[in-house]
């Protein structure tokens, strides 16, 4: 069983790279129980999506324009 | 840092206003310098970006489209900057400093499982919210807040957009290193993000 230390390692790593069966399953049964590290896997997606947002009309608060798609799943 | 130049962020408030435009030019050079090293780099990048978006102004309604265009301009000319960068690398300086200090480790118990203080908390965020003013303050005080190299890496990742292979050739990391770099630096700004924004929830 490895750790949320580790896991949340693999979690990020998992966005650079293509994890491998191993780590794959471990880190597959560690979310499962593991209710912080699926959260912080939510975050770090959140962590992408806004720093794509990032310069992307940050000042229009008067505007009603409804274009900042992004979606959290959508990583590579 | 621009808190201090708040006044127009009206849509239709003039494009050609200087102060906007100063402004804009102060935040993208920052940002530049941070990704490129380089004051003479950034400038030139810089330039062309401004230049670049003035000459279409006409298409441009409100500032903050042309903001969004000029960085869009900005991002591109970095990330070919540094795709074509190998030969700069700087190897050497690279190595040791990022790696050295974990500071994670208080977020753990003695187990390396979450400590009971530090688990991470849901995050809401309307899409609306993207666009709040004070949410990217905070995002960028936390940016700020990372060492430069990691807030670097971050962003050469996750905002520029470039591949993990092609960040190694430009600065000189090994991949694995920089998987560290980026684990540790998504760790900060999460952590960070938590703590001022999305934990202070209740009180805004």
């Amino acid at each position: 069983m490895i750790s949320c230390k580790q896991s949340t390692r693999l979690i990020s790593d998992a966005k650079e790279r293509e994890l491998q069966f191993k780590e794959r399953f471990v880190l597959r049964l560690h979310m499962i129980i593991c209710k912080p590290c699926q959260r912080f896997a939510n975050q770090l997606d959140m962590l992408s999506s806004f720093a794509k947002s990032y310069a992307q009309e940050p000042e229009s608060n008067h505007d009603t324009k409804h274009d900042t798609k992004h979606d959290p799943k959508k990583n590579t | 840092m621009s808190v201090a130049n708040e006044k127009h962020t009206h849509s239709e408030t003039s494009l050609y206003d200087s102060g906007f435009l100063l402004e804009l030019r102060g935040k993208m050079l920052k940002f530049a310098t941070l990704q490129l090293g380089d004051e003479q780099l950034a400038e030139d990048a810089v330039q062309e970006a401004l230049a670049g978006a003035l000459k279409n102004r006409k298409t441009f309604a409100r500032q903050a489209a042309l903001s969004t265009w000029m960085y869009a301009i900005l991002k591109n000319k970095i990330a070919d900057i540094l795709r074509s960068r190998h030969r700069f690398t700087e190897a050497s300086e690279v190595s040791r400093e990022y790696l050295d200090e974990d500071d994670s480790a208080h977020l753990f118990d003695s187990r390396d499982h979450w400590a009971n203080t530090s688990h991470p908390a849901y995050w809401s965020m309307p899409a609306e919210e993207v666009k709040n003013a004070q949410f990217w303050k905070i995002f960028e005080i936390c940016l700020e807040g990372m060492s430069v190299k990691h807030a670097r890496f971050f962003m050469m990742r996750e905002f520029l957009e470039l591949e993990t292979t092609e960040i190694c050739e430009a600065t000189g990391v090994s991949v694995s290193n920089l998987n560290v770099i980026l684990y540790r630096a998504r760790m900060r700004l999460r952590e960070c993000l938590e703590l001022n924004w999305f934990k202070g929830d209740e009180t805004r």
